[in-house]
């Protein structure tokens, strides 16, 4: 009888602290959809410890971080994400969100890099080198960059508007005109490639 | 020497052009042919000048470059005094530093010159310089910082040591540059200056850009002032050094680069600068006209 009541007792626990767990993703995520990132931030952080996953944790808890502007908080739990799972795209790209916010481009170039060793031709990889490209106006470099990955990805518009800010800032209109006119074709009311074209 | 450094240079310019065709999508390229000619008012000796150079540029995506040029010049004189003819090497390498601690492009880059020429004094003859340079720009590219020297090697017991700090700030949307730099220049030998032991001077130019067609097409408008004194000094803009002496007093230019076609492009500046001849007593100035016609490639 002692042996069923132990049992009945065990279960009930382990029920509600699985209750508990799940409860809190739920309610970060409600807190976070309805722009409260300061309390979705602070559900995980009390949960941080205990939770069973704690490298989603650690990940969701970065991406708050990022969302409230706490930048060096988020990098810090990004970092404790990939140390304890080195594969993790997710996290490598995560942390490229508040290096890019805090203008460490090198760093984010560092860790895009280390994704595209495992995938050569990742597009968010890709997108967040060559705004690194432009923000430090490696004209020259982001054009090379951009009309590579533009065969990859020939469909794309933003890949095609970043090759022709690049012909832009190099003084060469007339393949920037070339660029903005196929952004057009994609995009039919693109204000930048019209803006380029009508001045 | 004079066929040394047309050869060397030719080489090098042969070099940069097999080098920057292996990896045509990387290289920027631009080759620059210039000519200069001027005449000098009210002065005693000298009368008129006259050259031409051209300049191979090379840069590898953002990261580095390296010039090549010569140049050839003549200086004629009055009073018997025997003409200047010269020839001049000019070699530049650069590296940028991208740098997330100090947010910005940090520009390292030197210069050196060699010139050759048939002064019978030999004073102006063999001269060779070194320029190292370091330049700060944020990725917002509202100001730059910049700090230039040069050390001037002539014969005669003559060297000369330049320092050449200089400020420079975008304004209106970063369609202007306005620049301010001092020029600081030590001889080691005032007997071989004139008397002159160091001279001052500033210089301040202010670069306009124009939106296409917005007027012609001129893609922008620059004008420049010099004041104070130079003396041998190594230009970093011009890549000249001033080595035959006299007292550079001042001088203003202004110019305009228009664009012909989408690879060429043609820099006009029209000059005139005030030197002072303190052997003779003489005051003089001299008017001049450069044209540089560049091709990107």
């Amino acid at each position: 009888m002692k042996k069923i009541i132990l049992m009945i007792f065990t279960t009930f626990i382990t029920n509600t602290a699985n209750a508990a767990n799940s409860d809190f993703w739920s309610k970060s995520y409600k807190y976070e959809a309805e722009g409260k990132y300061l309390e979705a931030a602070a559900v995980i952080e009390k949960n941080l410890n205990r939770s069973s996953d704690k490298e989603f944790a650690l990940i969701r808890y970065a991406w708050l971080s990022y969302l409230l502007g706490n930048y060096d908080d988020s990098i810090a739990n990004y970092q404790k994400a990939i140390a304890i799972n080195q594969e993790s795209i997710d996290a490598k790209l995560g942390i490229t969100l508040p290096l890019l916010a805090k203008q460490s481009y090198s760093k984010t170039k560092r860790y895009a890099k280390q994704v595209l060793e495992v995938s050569p031709w990742n597009y968010t990889a890709h997108m967040k080198i060559m705004l690194c490209e432009q923000a430090q106006k490696r004209w020259a470099t982001l054009k090379n960059h951009a009309a590579n990955l533009s065969k990859h990805y020939p469909t794309d518009t933003t890949v095609l508007v970043f090759l022709a800010r690049a012909y832009a800032k190099l003084d060469e209109a007339d393949s920037a005109v070339d660029i903005y006119k196929k952004v057009l074709i994609r995009y039919p009311d693109h204000y930048e490639a019209l803006n380029y074209i009508n001045q | 020497m004079i066929k040394k450094i047309i050869a060397l240079s030719a080489l090098s310019i042969l070099a940069g052009s097999a080098i920057a065709a292996d990896a045509a999508n990387n290289w920027k390229k631009t080759t620059s042919v210039s000519a200069l000619g001027g005449n000098y008012y009210q002065a005693y000796v000298r009368n008129t000048y006259h050259g031409g150079g051209i300049k191979f540029s090379g840069n590898y995506l953002n990261k580095y470059g390296f010039s090549v040029g010569v140049k050839n010049s003549l200086i004629t004189y009055n009073l018997g005094y025997n003409d200047i003819e010269q020839n001049s090497l000019f070699l530049s390498g650069r590296y940028n530093f991208f740098s997330d601690e100090v947010k910005g492009t940090i520009v390292t880059k030197v210069d050196a010159y060699y010139i050759d020429n048939d002064d019978v004094t030999g004073n102006s003859d063999k001269v060779s310089a070194i320029a190292p340079q370091v330049a700060y720009m944020p990725y917002s590219g509202v100001y730059s910082l910049n700090l230039g020297t040069a050390y001037t090697n002539y014969q005669n017991n003559l060297s000369v040591t330049q320092i050449t700090p200089g400020f420079g700030l975008a304004f209106n949307n970063k369609m202007g540059w306005l620049s301010l730099g001092a020029y600081f220049i030590k001889p080691d030998n005032p007997n071989r200056a004139m008397g002159i032991d160091s001279t001052e001077a500033v210089e301040v130019s202010v670069t306009h850009w124009l939106k296409k067609g917005e007027f012609l097409p001129i893609n922008f408008l620059t004008a420049s002032l010099m004041l104070g004194e130079r003396i041998y000094a190594v230009d970093n803009t011009s890549n000249s050094v001033y080595n035959v002496l006299d007292i550079q007093e001042g001088s203003v230019s202004v110019g305009c680069s228009w664009d012909i076609g989408s690879k060429f492009s043609l820099l006009s500046v029209l000059g005139h600068e005030k030197f002072r001849d303190i052997n003779f007593n003489d005051e003089y100035s001299s008017n001049y006209i450069y044209l540089s016609l560049s091709k990107k490639w």
